[in-house]
């Protein structure tokens, strides 16, 4: 299927001109295709950003935000992820340390604190 | 014959991310909504993970035939839909506000840690695979963190039970 390409203007400075100049030479890119692709990172990092924030703080769900932003919902799962995950495993942690001590089941906590490091090595795995 | 259920993508994505879907194939006849095929894409892992069992036929896609909630994501709109109109069906939900919604109409919705929890409570989880899947859905930290801590509660009562 085409894609119908839309045309933005932008006017650049005697600086910002050069820059651009250059950086897309170094990229072998017509300026138009450099910046069309520069704008389009730089507006997909800032809806993720904006998109994670929005769920954690439970003012939209991940399928509204798919759908408001135009992102796959599994990319922003995984933004969020990347942003917030070692620290939530850092809570879960701290939850399972409180149970095991209140129910004196001290493995309990010895099992949760295996499972985070295994996490941690499967990450590296796939790095 | 197995229990009917349906489920949104950020279930689906925790699920595959926790490593649940066989359990949750062996427990569930999942029918899953065209919303939420749409929203899992085939070119993220969980996406394409539920496009494969779908083809394999072991997933079905099950549309809501009327639109009784109209909140929400598309995914979510039409997941509750589908529970609503399939009385007996299970709502596997994680999303906060959709799960809340559904609790409200009395869906009595699954979230994935409550869901583990069960798994571990039957038998078919040991502790040590239980806490790993709960420290991958915390890892995802698109899992609500009270949710976690109820699962965590449940399966430390259980584990003293059996002390």
């Amino acid at each position: 299927m085409a894609t119908k390409l839309k045309t933005v203007s932008v006017r650049l400075g005697d600086e910002a001109g050069v820059r651009v100049s250059k950086a897309a030479q170094l990229a072998r890119q017509s300026k138009g295709a450099f910046l069309a692709r520069a704008g389009e990172q730089a507006a997909r990092q800032m809806l993720l950003d904006w998109a994670v924030q929005r769920h954690a703080g439970g003012e939209a769900s991940l399928s509204e935000l798919a759908f408001e932003t135009s992102l796959p919902l599994e990319v922003i799962a995984e933004h969020a992820s990347e942003q917030h995950g070692a620290e939530a495993v850092r809570m879960y942690l701290t939850s399972a340390r409180r149970l095991a001590k209140a129910l004196n089941t001290p493995r309990f906590y010895e099992e949760a604190k295996r499972a985070a490091k295994s996490l941690r090595e499967e990450a590296v795995a796939r790095s | 014959m197995k229990q009917n259920a349906t489920l949104d993508s950020s279930f689906w994505i925790h699920s595959v991310g926790a490593g649940l879907v066989e359990q949750l194939l062996a427990d569930f006849q999942l029918n899953v909504a065209r919303a939420v095929t749409n929203e899992l894409t085939e070119d993220c892992p969980s996406g394409a993970r539920l496009h494969n069992l779908m083809r394999e036929g072991k997933i079905h896609l099950a549309d809501p035939a009327t639109a009784k909630i109209t909140r929400f994501g598309p995914g979510e709109r039409a997941s509750i839909n589908l529970a609503i109109e399939n009385e007996g069906w299970i709502l596997l939900m994680d999303d906060r506000r959709p799960f809340r919604a559904a609790e409200e109409l009395g869906l009595g919705p699954v979230a994935s840690p409550v869901y583990a929890a069960s798994l571990y409570r039957r038998g078919v989880l040991d502790q040590r695979g239980v806490l790993t899947v709960l420290a991958r859905l915390s890892a995802r930290s698109t899992v609500s963190p009270q949710l976690i801590d109820l699962a965590l509660a449940q399966i430390a009562v259980t584990t003293k039970e059996r002390k």
